[in-house]
């Protein structure tokens, strides 16, 4: 039974999809896997968080504790009073200690380490593990430029 | 006297039946989906146009709803990423109007479209959103272009795979009977 060339074109297509999703998909999941993995060796991390208010006043909660697993909103809640709203990509932070004005700044974060400096994560900060001894900082900024000035 | 009366007649059916689709495509687009994401109409319109009205009519379509959604997508402002939405969704389009679908009753055309539906929304968000995604990262992070195209390729992945398999089952389904009731309307 030969197959004629339209349909093998469009089985080598459907193939070649799966074939390319599968490898990303992946690639994907054992990185996630990796990245958590050396996230969650100890049951107990201790984890730097900055927070910058935008109005001069900065403060470090150096050496917080907290249990393995715990996301970057887990962490800064333990440290103060935050106000959000969840969405289907994550947590959008509206206050942290009740600062939300004026209304063209918004609470961005940061994660910091020695070989890029400060980065602006992609991830929203309940989607994000943080691991032991990282150091993080959330950043209420003006957002009529972008990007923003990373903390100095 | 009777022949251009007709043509005119079927002309006005195309504009009419354009228009709604401009118009359809575009709302669809831009208005707040329930849902959240994993889910659009855009691609599957866009292609649909362009296999009863042609190539030129589906990329006109797919750039043009890209462009509003620039402007006014849920998400904000497309910024960078608008060149690289038009004209994925403007390929799309013009993919629609290469294919050639002469008997829409024929149960392969189903699996055909299903098939195109998951290709090309690989391409898409795979090569061209992507890129867009990896212009602005390398802009505005240390990373040169081609590192942060590959950052955004495996972090994207589980959301590239959910269009895809969304967009394999919409255009499997709904492209040949929208497809036939478009030339119906058409009377072809």
């Amino acid at each position: 039974m030969s197959m004629n060339k339209r349909t093998f074109i469009f089985v080598a297509l459907a193939l070649l999809i799966w074939a390319l999703m599968a490898s990303l998909i992946g690639t994907y999941y054992y990185l996630t896997y990796i990245d958590l993995f050396q996230k969650t060796r100890k049951s107990n991390i201790e984890v730097n968080l900055g927070i910058n208010y935008g109005n001069g006043t900065v403060h470090w909660f150096n050496d917080t504790k907290a249990r393995s697993g715990d996301t970057m909103l887990d962490v800064t809640k333990q440290v103060a009073e935050v106000n959000y709203t969840s969405y289907p990509t994550g947590a959008f932070i509206t206050a942290i200690d009740n600062v939300d004005q004026p209304a063209t700044k918004a609470w961005i974060w940061f994660t910091w380490t020695t070989q890029f400096g400060w980065s602006l994560p992609s991830v929203a900060s309940d989607r994000y593990v943080l691991g032991d001894n990282e150091t993080t900082y959330w950043y209420f900024v003006d957002m009529s430029t972008w990007p923003p000035s990373p903390p100095s | 006297m009777i022949t251009r009366k007709n043509s005119n007649t079927s002309n006005t059916k195309r504009v009419a039946l354009f228009s709604t689709l401009v118009a359809v495509t575009t709302g669809l687009q831009v208005a707040p989906k329930p849902w959240g994401f994993g889910l659009e109409f855009t691609s599957f319109l866009t292609f649909s146009t362009g296999v009863v009205f042609g190539s030129l009519f589906g990329a006109s379509l797919g750039a043009f709803v890209m462009f509003v959604n620039g402007f006014l997508s849920p998400w904000g402002l497309a910024g960078l990423n608008m060149p690289f939405q038009m004209l994925g969704m403007s390929i799309i389009g013009a993919v629609g109007g290469f294919y050639k679908m002469e008997n829409n009753g024929k149960a392969r055309f189903y699996g055909e479209s299903a098939v195109l539906g998951a290709f090309l929304t690989f391409i898409y968000y795979t090569f061209l959103l992507n890129l867009g995604y990896a212009l602005q990262r390398s802009l505005f992070s240390p990373l040169s272009l081609l590192e942060a195209f590959v950052v955004v390729q495996v972090e994207g992945a589980a959301f590239t795979a959910l269009y895809v398999i969304s967009n394999a089952v919409l255009f499997g389904a709904g492209v040949v009977p929208l497809v036939s009731a478009m030339k119906k309307i058409l009377g072809r």
